[in-house]
């Protein structure tokens, strides 16, 4: 029973959603919904903090941990899931979409997030991110009279499934090596056992790197990225590019430090080829985009490289920065995604940024700092991430690694800033774009919040960030488990 | 710098904007009275240092003045005066301000006691001038300006050269008696940009291309400062150079020699300037208490008569708008004031007794015989025979008698004949009386120049001279002397000396004048252009191409993603098998 | 000497609340508001040079806070001999950007001086920096209002210069990122002076050299990556020019003497004759680029990549005749290609040509502009009497000390400078006026005459009294090359 204090923000988010679906007949206003959901994440993050233990603990039989690592990510979903939730108003008052299922799928895959990151267990884990991915297919093809949208889904569903077969896998053959689903009875196997070197334990390593890669959208696994990205709605793909990458990379950096530690030089090797791939790759294909989302699709690709830099050392500093760099870039991202949707269908093109800087100064403004801090120069957010996952990177000693990276950041300056350009350097076409909606402005402002005082005051997050608590793992429930065997 | 000293130099430089800015009456007198000051403040000035300053950790000193510096800043603002009242008429205040700056200029040369003051001196000297040439505002002029300003820039940067490395070899920049240094970098780079400024052969030629190109007093201006105040510094550092006796000797004839050839009135007389510096040059190098004296009283003299001999040119200029010899005639009736005051330039340049000329010059000479140099003397004595020959007969002749062209020409304005009054008066003077000049030389003086002997000898060599000039012109016929050409001479198959000097000596100055036009062209604005090629098509292209390449890249890349799911399936497997591949080969 | 009032934080904030203010005030009083912030942190620096201590080379009015504890870097602040003129320089520079900027811009009037404050902010901070962290968050600071400045109030072709400019820049700057990220790796500080002790391995030396030396090349610029100037300087707005050559330039050779040679000492053994190379190349060569351009705002870019080739070699000459020299002469190209800056834009204003060869005659329509034109020409040539001359010598014989055909070289580049500049000077004011200027009113105003005057003091200042600027560096650079002759480079004898 005092487990359940373990899972009190799932607990939160999960019942919103029953009671909208329940209601949802009498909900029929966006905003009122909108209104109770960030209420619902504000208790969630509230419960997370105030209810559960101050010491890391493991729950319901050693598969759930809840420990600094997966409160933070339940500040970052709970956070995310708010910001979209105000992003999304607007769409579904023009798309005339029953707003109660949407928001009811909003939550439960949060819900999966949460649990994804607070999982001890490959069983949890999974099921934490196929119930995130399920109703992320949903909520893609949402719009069903929209045939791009509908084609997205259907893409994204096939992929999706095949990566999911490729996880579960990968799992399965872990679990016939080492017997174990457990995360700290697994690595206590390997280690104790000596099954670092045993085929079937590596087949299933690379075939989870290559399921996880898959949802945090690394090359070669990221080919769905910009299709779903463009055929979503501007709010659901801002939510998959922030929440759903970073669970995957919540449940990969879990997965990889607690549970295969052992195996770390197989893992960060087929990490530095995904992360190099990702950076190149991504900020290659964003250079000739014309779609705002796409390009948003690609720049999230190569920002999944810069973040796994952190964790290829498979240290905790290393660890941290990775989730710092996820918590950055989901407010850089969801700040962006935020003015596309605050210029409504036509922000979508890059056309409708020629001289939004004199027709809306402000928005232009947002939209300048989010792509700086997207580029990565101080004293932005997104600088003071890079410098630390680039610092962890050359710590343990991939120089050539960091200057791949560095290099990628300045072709990236070329296409970010080529949206400047067209703001600031252009002149204006078509009408003036209206008032950004109250809703979106109040999510732009946390974005912005966020990213100036992270870029100003680096220091402010770290303390949240701690890496996943390996030594909690080697518990006597973890022992009981080997023991069982 | 201390109150009680006022640096002249920067007296007029400074004062020379006030020019501008003063219209009528108020400027005539600022043109007047600054120069005027000037030498007002040269002559009531104490000997001593005056004027230094801490730079760079160095002692500069602005005013170094002793006898040498003294008897030059005389001359030098005597000659400023004079000049500015020959040209009060213009009203261009641009000409007075670059006159007046190009005299403070000198000043400053005279009065500097180190390099960098020389130096700063030096460049402005060359840039004012530069500025003086500019001024006549015709293509031809500004061109030669313009030379002029990049054979100079060159001989400052050899100066500059100069100085640094002795600097960084003595610690010192105390400009003084080089001899220590002598066949050092340092002394060579030097003594060149002082030779280059002395207009000495092969130096020299950027002397009768720019001065005629100047106004009428622009040039009575160029005549005095530039290579005047070179020999002073020659005389200050380089006293006893054994090279510059001979140097300066082969000068004198070599600018005789071309003046023979020329037919423009100011370059035949620019031809002698560099003749008479030849003396200067020839007395520098003997460096005898004797020729040193010589060298500068020379000096003195010779601004005042070469000044006033560019005033007579520039006069005849003025009014006819003439500048060939061969077109000109008949003057003595129109212009009779000017053709007399010219005439005593010229026999003061000739050294005639009673003139300047010979009071200065044969000190010179007289200290080639006294050192033994007999062929310097003669060499010496010859040259001053042919510039009797081109200075004193031919050009007079040619410009005021010869055939009469009626030409319609009246006195110039007053404020030139006045100048030419004053400098005239002058050369006459000093000819009459030389302990006017002689009690301010540099060293002591026990020479007496009215010997029976010597004055004899001179009437004798002027004499001759005169009686071949006008047997030669009784055989000319009038049209060969319509146009005075070289091939004149050839015809009249006139000594050897003059098919030498247009053969070889022609062929090399040719090359020399147009020296300045080949390493402009040449060197920097072809290398410039072709430079500015590399630098847009490779060099720019290089770093453009990168970008360009990279775009390329991703162009071809978003060319391959297709959209299909069943690729995008494809893809994942292959990053599967080989996440597969790496794990298992890895380990 | 530690004051309690922390007086370079103050000018390097107030401007950014200017801009602040600006932004919320609008376009009416824009201009005035600029001009009273950069006028005020001029006033406030006075203390920074009536109290600076000339006898100590250690860092005064230094400011220190704990910032970031996870990568031990402090927000510190402080001046020492070396930085203490490039503050000058900055505010005075940024007071006469907005003179000049004060007609000619009439467009989005607010961003602009919204930009050009925050550019001074960038300006003051990088140099007041005590660590290599905040130096480069000031670095990279300063890409954002140049690139605006550029790409919004810029020419025709502003857009392609702007991000020229920015992808130049950036590229170079992104290694000296990795080698920062190294050193803090390596010896676990980023503050300057605790670098500077420290001793690094000669092999981690050179390639941390080659990262950061990747990023002042591209900003000083040295050849071969200078293509970026002359894009830039000829596309940017007036002030955008000035900012550039006075301040932008400035930060690579900045950089060099603050991390370069203290902090990699054997490193600058091992690659100083190649830079020196590199530097008397960017001399000759740029001087004769300059020679063919027929663009009055191209041909001063040009120029500017042959000056500041003078300040590297002086740099990398490691005598003290050639760092002061060195130092010296980036102020001196602040002052005098800025004004030079000032003055094309002035006469574009009023001809809207920047073709020399439609130029001519200016003497006499435009007396007073001709005067300073002269002046500042002159300047630029190494003319004696006016800086340029002083730094050009105290380089020039550092080179000759080194090498004797380095100062060959540097002897040939000052010719061809006095030829260019001289010629420009004639081609533009010589000859007879063009008629199609006759109507225009082209002579220069109060205010402009009020922009250029300070300028031309400066130049005849430091040219008469060259202690007033050297007398402040010579500890601190003696200090420099003793550390930087930790492996046995003897600073010469001045």
């Amino acid at each position: 029973m005092r487990d359940l204090v373990l899972l009190l923000p799932e607990l939160v988010l999960a019942g919103t959603a029953l009671v909208l679906i329940l209601t949802a007949r009498h909900l029929t206003r966006p905003r009122s919904v909108a209104a109770c959901v960030v209420v619902a994440a504000m208790a969630a993050i509230f419960s997370g903090w105030a209810f559960s233990p101050e010491a890391s603990r493991i729950g319901f039989g050693g598969t759930i941990a809840s420990d600094g690592y997966a409160r933070f990510f339940d500040v970052l979903f709970a956070a995310t899931l708010a910001l979209a939730a105000l992003l999304s108003v607007r769409y579904l008052e023009t798309e005339r979409v029953p707003p109660a299922e949407y928001y009811a799928l909003l939550l439960l895959a949060s819900t999966g997030m949460m649990l994804a990151a607070s999982a001890a267990d490959l069983l949890i884990l999974y099921l934490g991110l196929e119930l995130m991915i399920l109703c992320a297919y949903v909520l893609v093809g949402i719009a069903v009279n929209r045939p791009i949208s509908n084609e997205a889904a259907l893409k994204y569903f096939l992929l999706g499934s095949f990566a999911s077969a490729l996880l579960l896998y990968g799992i399965a053959l872990v679990y016939g090596v080492t017997g174990a689903t457990d995360f700290a009875a697994i690595s206590s196997a390997i280690a104790e056992r000596n099954l670092a070197g045993h085929p079937l334990m590596l087949a299933g390593v690379a075939l989870m790197a290559g399921g996880l890669a898959f949802k945090i959208a690394a090359v070669p696994f990221h080919a769905w990225a910009p299709d779903v990205y463009q055929g979503a709605s501007a709010p659901v793909a801002a939510f998959l590019a922030a929440g759903s990458k970073a669970a995957s990379l919540a449940a990969l950096v879990r997965v990889c430090l607690s549970a295969f530690g052992p195996e770390q030089r197989i893992w960060s090797e087929i990490l530095v080829g995904l992360a190099v791939l990702s950076m190149v790759v991504g900020s290659l294909l964003a250079i000739p985009q014309s779609n705002m989302k796409r390009l948003l699709a690609y720049s999230s690709i190569a920002h999944v490289g810069y973040a796994l830099l952190g964790l290829i050392p498979g240290t905790p500093e290393g660890a941290s920065a990775t989730i710092t760099y996820a918590f950055i870039y989901s407010f850089m991202t969801l700040g962006a995604f935020g003015v596309v949707i605050g210029l409504g269908e036509r922000g979508e093109d890059l056309v409708a940024y020629r001289g939004l800087a004199a027709t809306a100064p402000g928005t232009a403004a947002l939209m300048f700092l989010f792509l700086l801090s997207l580029t990565g120069i101080p004293p932005t957010a997104g600088f003071a991430a890079k410098f630390a996952v680039i610092l962890s990177a050359v710590r343990a000693g991939h120089v050539s690694l960091a200057v791949v990276a560095v290099l990628c950041s300045v072709v990236s300056a070329f296409f970010y800033l080529r949206v400047a350009v067209l703001m600031y350097m252009t002149d204006p076409q078509g009408a003036a774009p209206g008032r950004l909606p109250a809703a979106v402005s109040a999510a732009l402002a946390v974005a912005a919040a966020v990213i100036i005082i992270g870029g100003l005051f680096p220091d402010t997050f770290a303390a949240w960030t701690v890496p996943p608590s390996s030594r909690t793992m080697h518990t006597e429930t973890g022992k009981a488990l080997i023991g069982g065997h | 710098m201390n109150v009680e000293w006022v640096h002249p130099g920067l007296l007029l430089i400074i004062g020379a904007w006030l020019v501008p800015l003063l219209k009528g009456r108020a400027r005539r007198v600022a043109m007047i009275s600054l120069p005027a000051a000037a030498l007002v403040d040269c002559i009531l000035m104490e000997p001593g240092t005056h004027g230094a300053v801490r730079f760079l950790g160095q002692e500069l000193v602005f005013g170094r003045v002793d006898r040498l510096s003294l008897l030059f800043s005389y001359v030098f603002s005597i000659l400023a005066l004079l000049g500015l009242i020959y040209s009060l008429h213009v009203d261009d205040d641009a000409q007075h301000v670059a006159a007046l700056t190009y005299a403070g200029a000198a000043l400053g040369v005279t009065f500097a006691g180190d390099f960098l003051t020389l130096f700063l001196f030096w460049e402005l000297m060359a840039l004012s001038a530069a500025l003086i040439v500019w001024l006549r505002r015709e293509r031809a002029a500004v061109a030669a300006g313009f030379r002029y300003l990049l054979v100079h820039v060159f001989g400052g940067l050899c100066l500059l050269g100069g100085i640094v490395l002795y600097w960084s070899h003595t610690g010192s920049l105390t400009f003084g008696d080089m001899s220590r240094q002598a066949g050092s970098a340092a002394f060579v780079l030097i003594l060149i940009a002082f030779l280059l400024n002395a207009a000495v052969p092969p130096l020299g030629a950027w002397l009768p291309d720019a001065y005629p190109e100047a106004t009428a007093t622009g040039a009575v201006f160029l005549t005095a400062f530039t290579t005047k105040s070179a020999v002073y510094a020659l005389i200050r550092g380089f006293a006893g150079t054994e090279i510059l006796v001979w140097w300066g000797a082969g000068m004198a004839v070599y600018g005789v020699v071309y003046a023979v050839l020329e037919n423009d009135a100011r370059r035949l007389l620019a031809y002698h300037i560099i003749s008479q510096v030849g003396y200067m040059v020839c007395g520098v190098g003997i460096g005898t208490s004797l020729a040193l004296n010589g060298a500068a009283a020379h000096a003195f003299a010779h601004i005042l008569y070469k000044a006033l001999l560019f005033m007579g040119a520039g006069a005849v200029l003025q009014v006819t708008g003439l500048r060939k010899l061969s077109d000109m005639g008949g003057l003595h009736k129109t212009m009779p004031l000017t053709f007399a005051l010219y005439m005593v330039g010229a026999f003061a340049i000739s050294a005639v007794p009673l003139f300047s000329g010979f009071v200065s010059k044969s000190m010179v000479v007289s200290a080639a015989g006294e050192s033994h140099r007999a062929a310097i003397f003669l060499l010496l004595t010859l040259a001053s025979a042919g510039t009797f020959l081109h200075t004193g007969l031919k050009l007079p002749y040619y410009m005021f008698f010869g055939k009469d062209r009626g030409l319609p020409a009246r006195e110039p304005p007053a404020n030139m004949l006045v100048a030419m009054g004053l400098t005239a008066a002058a050369c006459v003077l000093i000819g009459v009386f030389p302990a006017l000049l002689y009690r301010y030389l540099p060293n002591g003086v026990d020479y007496a120049p009215y010997t029976a002997r010597h004055v004899m000898a001179t009437f004798g060599l002027l004499g001759f001279t005169a009686f071949g000039f006008f047997l030669l012109l009784a055989q000319l016929d009038p049209e060969s002397i319509v146009s005075l050409d070289t091939d004149w001479f050839y015809r009249r198959g006139a000594s050897a000396l003059l098919n030498w000097s247009r053969g070889g000596l022609a062929r090399v100055e040719g090359f020399v004048a147009q020296i300045s036009d080949v390493v402009m062209q040449r060197l920097v604005l072809d290398a410039a252009a072709r430079l500015r090629e590399l630098d847009a098509r490779v060099i720019d292209a290089g770093a453009v191409g990168v970008g360009r390449v990279t775009q390329a890249t991703s162009r071809g890349m978003s060319a391959a993603v297709s959209g299909h799911a069943q690729h995008y399936g494809l893809l994942m497997t292959a990053g599967v098998l080989a996440a597969i591949a790496i794990a298992i080969f890895g380990w | 000497m530690v004051t309690t009032f922390p007086v370079l934080t103050v000018m390097t904030a107030l401007p950014l609340a200017g801009a602040a203010v600006i932004l919320l005030l609008g376009d009416r009083l824009a201009r005035w508001i600029a001009l009273a912030t950069t006028l005020i942190v001029c006033a406030v620096s006075v203390p920074l040079y009536l109290d600076f201590d000339k006898s100590s080379g250690a860092l005064q009015f230094v400011e220190s806070v704990p910032w970031i504890r996870s990568w031990n870097v402090v927000y510190g602040m402080g001046v020492d001999g070396i930085s203490l003129p490039f503050v000058f320089l900055s505010t005075v520079i940024s007071v006469l950007c907005v003179g000049a900027s004060w007609t000619a811009v009439q467009v989005r009037v607010r961003e602009f001086y919204a930009a050009l404050l925050f550019a001074e902010t960038a300006m003051i901070g990088l140099f007041a920096a005590t660590n290599l962290f905040l130096f480069y968050v000031f670095w990279e600071l300063m890409l954002v209002p140049v690139f605006l400045l550029i790409g919004v109030w810029g020419g025709p072709d502003r857009i392609y210069a702007s991000i020229k400019f920015l992808l130049f820049t950036l590229g170079g700057s992104v290694l000296m990122l990795v080698g920062l990220i190294a050193l803090l790796v390596a010896t676990g500080t980023l503050d300057f002076q605790a670098l500077a002790k420290t001793r690094l391995a000669p092999d981690l030396q050179a390639w941390l050299f080659v990262a950061f030396s990747a990023a002042f090349a591209v900003k000083v610029p040295m050849f071969p990556v200078h293509t970026w100037l002359p894009d830039a300087h000829t596309e940017a707005p007036t002030a955008g020019s000035v900012i550039l050559a006075g301040i932008l330039l400035k930060m690579g050779g900045y950089g060099l003497l603050r991390i370069a040679l203290p902090i990699l000492p054997d490193a600058v053994q091992l690659f100083h004759r190649p830079m020196l190379l590199l530097s008397a190349i960017a001399i000759v060569y740029g001087a004769y680029v300059t020679l063919a351009q027929t663009d009055v705002k191209r041909l001063i870019a040009y120029s500017s990549i042959s000056h500041m080739g003078f300040v590297t070699l002086g740099i990398f000459t490691l005598n003290r005749s050639g760092v002061e020299g060195a130092i010296l002469q980036m102020i001196n190209h602040g002052i005098v290609t800025g004004a030079l800056f000032l003055c094309v834009g002035m006469i574009y204003e009023r001809t809207h040509t920047r073709d020399i060869a439609e130029y001519g005659g200016l003497s006499k329509l435009a007396p007073v502009y001709s005067t300073f034109l002269a002046v500042f020409c002159l300047a630029a040539a190494g003319f004696p009497g006016l800086n340029s001359f002083v730094g050009e010598f105290l380089i020039i014989s550092g080179a000759f000390k080194t090498w004797l055909w380095l100062g060959a070289a540097t002897i040939w580049g000052v010719a061809l400078g006095t030829t260019y500049m001289l010629w420009l000077y004639y081609r533009m004011v010589m000859g007879d006026a063009r008629p199609r200027f006759q109507q225009l009113r082209l002579d220069l105003n109060a205010r402009e005459v009020a922009t250029l005057v300070p300028l031309a003091v400066l130049a005849l200042v430091i040219g008469l009294y060259p202690e007033s600027v050297l007398g402040f560096l010579r500890t601190s650079v003696g200090q420099l090359l003793m550390s930087a002759s930790g492996s046995g480079v003897i600073a010469g004898r001045p």
